[in-house]
């Protein structure tokens, strides 16, 4: 079976996601992560923003601290808006989950580290690379393919 | 406000996403631009009067951010633009703007793709025009 195992190279893949964007996911797309995932958990040559372990120390901190005016609280906010806006969501459950994501408080932010096991995921959902080198996109991610490294 | 207005606004936050940071837009979402386009004038569509105008007054701003970014050759030439103004509002404090200018376009030039040179720029500084947009 042409595996993105095969494909890449590599047995597993590592993210991090904020609490909120799972739940999201968990309530309104039938549990399927659309995942931006990276073959090592500390990638040097990627950004920041593609680095799991970076988002994770970063993110653990802002939300220990409760730091509400990080930059990235914001960031993450309109990374998530965008995602909703352009989803197959109904407009109700769009506009619902707008005013949910820019209302959410820091806490919602705490941040999963995930490793996916890319041995049993199919080639044909590798649906996009990134920016940077190490930095892939699977839209339907479900749980039994993940391991939560730090739930 | 209904609920297709709202969602229409942030279509086209997303639609201004994809001309200033298309990594970022691919990041966010599975839609095509095109797909995106589509669904901005499917919500457009359902809109009336004074919400309809301030859609499109957006959608006009879009365009323009459209029209700026449109390629790597555009963006060259925007920073010539942007040399060009901040000359023409100094101009009484510089004294060597015309190796500022030239300097500039040496490196707008530069950072084109040798395939769509030659490119016209008009030389005199008092009437410059650039003449072809790629």
């Amino acid at each position: 079976v042409p595996t993105i195992a095969k494909h890449l190279g590599k047995d597993v893949g590592y993210s991090c996601q904020p609490w909120l964007a799972i739940d999201i996911a968990d309530r309104y797309f039938g549990g399927k992560y659309r995942t931006w995932f990276a073959t090592s958990v500390n990638p040097q040559l990627n950004g920041s923003s593609s680095n799991p372990l970076v988002l994770f120390q970063e993110l653990d901190r802002i939300t220990y601290t409760n730091d509400f005016h990080h930059s990235r609280i914001n960031q993450l906010k309109g990374k998530l808006s965008h995602w909703i806006s352009g989803s197959k969501l109904t407009s109700a459950d769009t506009v619902d989950l707008l005013a949910e994501i820019a209302a959410a408080p820091v806490p919602a932010f705490r941040p999963r580290l995930w490793k996916l096991d890319l041995r049993n995921i199919h080639i044909s959902r590798l649906i996009d690379i990134g920016q940077f080198p190490d930095e892939y996109l699977v839209s339907d991610l479900i749980k039994a393919e993940i391991v939560e490294l730090v739930p | 406000v209904n609920d297709e207005v709202i969602h229409a606004y942030a279509l086209i936050g997303l639609r201004a996403l994809a001309e200033y940071d298309f990594n970022e837009f691919k990041r966010s979402t599975d839609l095509t631009k095109g797909r995106l386009d589509d669904r901005i004038n499917e919500l457009l569509g359902q809109t009336h009067g004074q919400e309809r105008e301030d859609l499109n007054r957006q959608l006009d701003q879009l365009e323009s951010i459209r029209h700026e970014s449109e390629n790597q050759v555009a963006a060259a030439f925007l920073r010539v633009r942007s040399a060009w103004r901040a000359r023409s509002v100094h101009r009484p404090l510089l004294s060597d703007t015309s190796v500022r200018l030239s300097w500039e376009f040496e490196r707008a030039a530069a950072a084109l793709p040798s395939m769509l040179l030659p490119f016209t720029i008009g030389h005199r500084l008092g009437t410059m025009n650039i003449c072809v947009w790629v």
